[in-house]
């Protein structure tokens, strides 16, 4: 019993180190890639989410660069989904009007305030005995500058 | 008191499972669900659905690359002197100034100035260790970081990755508030960077950087929202209530119209986000602003 709980003590300790860098590994692995010629933000955006959360990120583009946003999720949450508006509510993207790319290229002419909106879809398996999913979701930006 | 701790043991450990179902993204072969029995109205209570804030401002590369793109010069002066480093032995100054020193380091490798690298890559290094985050400068990014002190291009882009790494270990070590003073450290550092260069300008260009700076609001607004958010007053009081004293600063600018346009080119079917606004900024406001950035960097960095 007296080892079990030694076990158990380890394991707390050392088990949150190990899976925050899991979550960022799979960002690393499994995003960056789509990034391809953009310079990545330094702006860890990644988070833990459930079946039919939401979250909201707000965030500011410079004049005069392209950028490329890219959102990415573990594929247990199925199939996650994004819009992206101006401050003022003015739907610039949104994936599910794009056959659900995750991949939004844009380029700016102001400095821009947008306003990201995540949407994980509900678990449509959802009962009294149900699992309750959830994953990492990123949401990635790279930049560059516009050529023009 | 043995049983107390049985209780405390089995509670770490439980709350490790669940933190177990919720970022063990890293393998593949694994499917993550977790029955949750008691949960059942997580599964299906819409009023029990998490929303998530982030607040996030543009990364040093892109602030500096405003500053070259302003056609301005490289200025050792305006930077934080690297050996500055042993002054620092509070988080939050060790935190502000790893921001600092990145914006730093930006400014370096876009400049194309390779020999002050390497300083500056000891400076953020000794910041890390202090922060308890050495593992974001491994002996090997070291070697790439000096393989690559030519290449500027590669340069920029290993800035970047680590800055990303100093964020997500920040971030998931649960230190959000020291992730933003180094955000914050890094948004003055540059925009210190910028207004000097401000001051000494005329005529069209420095109308050009008033509109850089006045566009500034922004990320102003984002990092307040960011430190509100951190619920820390303790350690980000004093720097909330400095840049909120700037922020009444950014309020005076008189911004008389502002539309924003999405375009979407039918050819290559990129979109660009635009728009019109009217800035009128005055030099006296520039500088007050300018002064108050100094108050803060000052505050900080001496």
């Amino acid at each position: 019993m007296k080892n079990l709980y030694k076990i158990f003590l380890f394991t707390s300790l050392i088990m949150p180190g190990l899976l925050s860098a899991q979550c960022k590994n799979f960002t690393k692995k499994k995003c960056f890639p789509s990034l391809e010629n953009y310079v990545p933000s330094e702006n860890y955006n990644s988070l833990s989410m459930f079946a039919g959360d939401t979250a909201d990120l707000y965030m500011v583009f410079i004049a005069n660069n392209d950028y490329r946003i890219v959102v990415c999720s573990h594929p247990v949450l199925g199939d996650v989904e994004y819009r992206v508006e101006t401050e003022n509510g003015l739907l610039v993207y949104s994936s599910e009007e794009n056959e659900s790319e995750k991949i939004f290229d844009f380029s700016t002419t102001n400095t821009e305030k947008l306003h990201l909106v995540i949407s994980v879809p509900e678990n449509e398996k959802s009962n009294s005995s149900s699992m309750v999913q959830t994953g990492c979701v990123s949401i990635i930006v790279g930049s560059k500058e516009s050529v023009n | 008191m043995k049983l107390i701790s049985r209780i405390f043991i089995t509670t770490l450990f439980i709350g490790n499972l669940c933190f177990l179902q919720s970022c063990n993204e890293g393998s593949d072969d694994e499917i993550r669900t977790v029955k949750e029995e008691k949960q059942e109205a997580n599964a299906n209570n819409k009023a029990n659905k998490i929303n998530q804030i982030i607040y996030s401002v543009p990364s040093h590369i892109e602030m500096i690359r405003l500053v070259k793109g302003a056609g301005l010069d490289f200025d050792q002066s305006l930077l934080n002197p690297a050996n500055n480093v042993v002054n620092y032995n509070s988080v939050k100054s060790e935190a502000f100034n790893i921001g600092v020193y990145g914006a730093d380091l930006s400014y370096i490798s876009i400049f194309e100035q390779s020999q002050q690298v390497l300083n500056y890559f000891s400076a953020i290094k000794t910041l890390a260790d202090a922060l308890g985050i050495s593992e974001v400068i491994t002996d090997k990014n070291i070697q790439v970081f000096e393989s690559n002190f030519d290449n500027h291009d590669s340069l920029v882009y290993l800035v970047s990755d680590l800055y990303y790494r100093i964020d997500a270990s920040l971030s998931e070590s649960d230190m959000g508030y020291v992730s933003a003073l180094v955000v914050s450290g890094g948004w003055i550092e540059s925009l210190h960077i910028l207004l000097i260069n401000a001051s000494e300008m005329k005529g069209s260009n420095k109308e050009d950087i008033k509109v850089i700076i006045a566009d500034q609001r922004h990320s102003l607004n984002n990092i307040i929202s960011l430190i509100k958010l951190q619920n820390e007053p303790e350690n980000l009081g004093v720097l909330l209530e400095k840049l909120e004293k700037l922020n009444t600063l950014y309020q005076q600018l008189d911004i008389s119209i502002e539309t924003t346009t999405v375009i979407k080119d039918e050819k290559t079917g990129k979109v660009v986000i635009g728009g019109k606004e009217d800035i009128v900024f005055s030099d006296g406001l520039l500088e007050q602003i300018g002064n108050e950035v100094e108050k803060i960097r000052d505050y900080f960095v001496n």
